[in-house]
């Protein structure tokens, strides 16, 4: 089950529980999209390199038209939804004649999220006013929102199955908002980084107002709107369900709430999903005049009369000695002559870069208000420039969004500078003293060969002049300066043109823009590899300080000489070691130790020789008495005779033969005989 | 400033580096030693021919 809150201005909440259907949105057959409502159908934008979309382009140009038709029939069905997939490409899919801006408002009635935000916020900063009664929502609402200084807000998260990883922009602090413009940011943990208030050069900031927002805790919920300037064409609610084994995201789609008015007719068939608010409101019969400014108050309190920028003239201009400024801006149309009240409180007057007087034409941002103690509806004024200047600065914004969108200003496009750069090219006039500072500190630091490409820095064409400078120099130096020196808003106005931006982008020399003073900010800084604070800075910037480099060199030489004296030092304490060690002292002991060793084991040998040498004489002694016994001569003693015939002895009377010498040995000698006869025992 | 110059000026940081090097042993120390001291005066020669050269783009 998906529940989708609703929140309207008095904090009443229209629950819409499950699939939204009523009776004028049943399923059918599709209508066609051309012509079916009174919107001009919007042209699919182009695909560029820098934003690659996945979707088809016609399937996008698709949904859109139906996105601003109502979002009827989406899928053929009776709720239409789409994935939330779709959002980047949805997101960047209106560009002829309508910049599409995303707004993203996120209530969370967490108590986490917003000990999250409280926590972060600057001290400094204005307090977040929870409450109060220009919020008359049931909590306090933490709203963030991306302006259109980033059209495709999803841009960097293509693929995103999960909304809480958008980045969205920097997070800012106004009041009781938190605007985002290039950051990242967690939605479902409304992490919003809170820096400080808006510079007062961003006339594109949109308003937000209460009427929606605040949601349900089971629901992380993001409302967006797809905006025209500030006419909102459609908005829809992005719903996380939470429960099962997995989150679904999908997105539905509702045009504007009843309680909202718009510039033009909301999509009645979508529209009726909407329950209409309770009307039957019992009026008393008379009212107090504090209630009357009450409602007056809340009356005013709507997108079109807030956060906006107004052209008029001033008249009736009074600079009170209070500090502060009244005024009205006046316009006359048809001869009929139109007046707003005006205050410009001393705070703000204060930053004013101009003095204003009766009869300037100006643009003023700021809030419709209606100032209880005189009865007067005034305009606040927080912003004013003069009208000529103003629409400059306005155009600048426009080609910053342009050029960001192309994405000349990405961090990753930023390239190094080369450390030791050996010609250095420099954009900027002949003549001047910009040119002759560069100089100076290059001639100070690091005397370089330098390329000057003359240009104009100011005037009508000289955007064009610059960035042909910058070409003509770009492969054949190192490194490029595009220098100018301080000068108005105007003189450096050239440097925010996209023809300078773009030269500079797409330079394949890296960049150093040194353009006005260190408060200047122009396009050229954003789009170039560094910025330089001054043109001085940037040279400073790109070559080493000769000076420091010698230095250096000489830090080197010391650090070798004492290494390798450290070395030597040890090599000769190791020395002296090894020659203590080889003292004759020492040796001759050795030699003794072992001296001993081998007379002992002489001694021993000896003895152990010794022993073993009479236990064998003995033995011998043994054996020879027992040999004695047993020699054959020992039995001639006894009177017996061995006969031996030819040198062999005879043991048998067969071995011998009539006439056979033969020798016979006995006791005491032996006689040679000649065998007479022979003759055998018979039992032989 | 050359090319040269950055690469000379690496292999000075290089040498200087392994010199500091427990490792190293004393001969190789000598050899780097006088390597690194070849750089040293040619690093300096090279800082001190260094001069400003300005030239202007004439042909757009």
């Amino acid at each position: 089950m998906v529940e989708v809150t609703v929140l309207d201005l008095e904090g009443e909440r229209t629950v819409i529980a499950g699939p939204v259907d009523g009776p004028e949105h049943a399923p059918g057959p599709r209508a066609p999209i051309q012509g079916e409502v009174g919107f001009p159908p919007l042209a699919p934008r182009e695909v560029d390199v820098h934003h690659p979309v996945s979707a088809e382009p016609n399937e996008t140009a698709d949904l859109l038209r139906r996105m601003c038709h109502g979002m009827r029939d989406i899928e053929g069905e009776g709720e239409p939804w789409f994935s939330i997939q779709d959002l980047p490409y949805l997101l960047g899919a209106g560009k002829e004649g309508v910049h599409p801006t995303f707004h993203v408002l996120h209530g969370d009635t967490d108590p986490p999220s917003r000990n999250v935000l409280s926590e972060e916020r600057d001290e400094a900063l204005e307090p977040i006013v929870l409450g109060g009664p220009r919020w008359p929502l049931r909590g306090p609402p933490t709203r963030v929102y991306g302006d259109d200084l980033c059209p495709d807000p999803f841009g960097k998260t293509h693929g995103l199955g999960d909304v809480r990883e958008a980045r969205l922009g920097n997070p800012r602090v106004d009041g009781t908002r938190v605007e985002v413009e290039d950051g990242c940011m967690d939605i479902n943990r409304a992490e919003a980084r809170v820096l400080p208030e808006p510079s007062p050069k961003l006339p594109h900031r949109v308003p937000l107002q209460p009427e929606m927002g605040g949601l349900d805790p089971k629901l992380d919920t993001v409302q967006a709107r797809l905006c025209n300037g500030v006419k909102p064409l459609t908005q829809w609610v992005l719903v996380k369900e939470h429960g099962g084994d997995r989150d679904v995201h999908h997105t539905r789609i509702f045009t504007p709430h009843p309680t909202c008015s718009y510039p033009y007719p909301p999509n009645r068939a979508v529209m009726d999903q909407v329950p209409e608010r309770p009307t039957s409101v019992p009026e008393p019969a008379v009212l107090g005049v504090a209630e009357i400014s009450g409602i007056i108050s809340e009356t005013l309190d709507d997108r079109r009369l807030q956060d906006i920028w107004i052209r008029g003239e001033i008249t009736n201009y009074k600079h009170h000695y209070s500090g502060h400024r009244y005024f009205s801006l006046s316009e006359q149309v048809w001869g009929r002559n139109y007046s707003l009240r005006c205050v410009l409180w001393k705070s703000r007057g204060a930053v004013l870069d101009f003095e204003p007087r009766d009869g300037l034409s100006v643009i003023a941002f700021g809030f419709v208000q209606f100032y209880e103690g005189q009865g007067q509806v005034q305009f606040n004024v927080r912003e004013m420039l003069p009208a000529g200047a103003g629409e400059k600065h306005l155009l600048v914004e426009r080609w910053k969004r342009e050029l960001a969108a192309e994405g000349f200003f990405d961090g990753e496009r930023k390239r190094p500078l080369p450390p030791f750069p050996s010609t250095v090219g420099v954009v900027t006039a002949r003549t001047g003293a910009v040119f002759q500072d560069i100089l100076n500190i290059l001639t100070r630091r690091f005397p370089v060969r330098v390329v000057l490409s003359p240009t104009a820095v100011q005037g009508d064409l000289a955007h064009l002049e610059i960035a042909r400078a910058i070409r003509a120099l770009d492969g054949c130096v190192d490194v490029i300066i595009v220098a100018r020196g301080g000068g108005s808003f105007d003189d450096l106005f050239p440097f925010n043109h996209p023809d300078v931006v773009r030269a500079i982008g797409c330079s394949r020399t890296p960049v150093v823009s040194a353009v006005g003073h260190e408060v200047d900010h122009v396009l050229s800084d954003l789009a170039a590899d560094r910025r330089a604070p001054t043109p001085s800075a940037a040279a400073e910037l790109i070559v080493p300080d000769k000076a420091e480099l010698g230095r250096e060199i000489v830090g080197s030489l010391d650090r070798m000489k004492a290494s390798l004296g450290k070395k030597v030092q040890a090599s000769g304490l190791l020395i002296e070691d090894l020659r203590f060690r080889l003292q004759p002292r020492r040796l001759i002991r050795r030699i003794n130790e072992h001296q001993e060793l081998v007379a002992g084991i002489g001694e021993e040998l000896y003895r152990v020789a010794e022993g073993t040498l009479g236990r064998l004489r003995a033995d011998l002694e043994r054996e020879k008495a027992l040999l004695d016994g047993r020699s054959p001569l020992s039995i001639l003693s006894r009177g017996y005779c061995i006969t031996e015939k030819e040198g062999r002895l005879v043991r048998t009377a067969r071995e011998l033969g009539r006439g056979d010498r033969i020798r016979l040995r006995m006791k005491g000698g032996g006689a040679r005989a000649q065998v007479e006869e022979v003759y055998h025992d018979k039992e032989v | 400033m050359t090319r040269k110059f950055e690469e000379m000026l690496g292999e000075l940081k290089d040498v200087v580096k392994k010199m500091e090097d427990p490792d190293t042993d004393l001969d190789e120390s000598i050899a780097l030693y006088e390597r690194g001291a070849a750089l040293i005066q040619e690093c300096e020669k090279k800082l001190a021919e260094a001069e400003l050269k300005v030239t202007e783009v004439t042909d757009r």
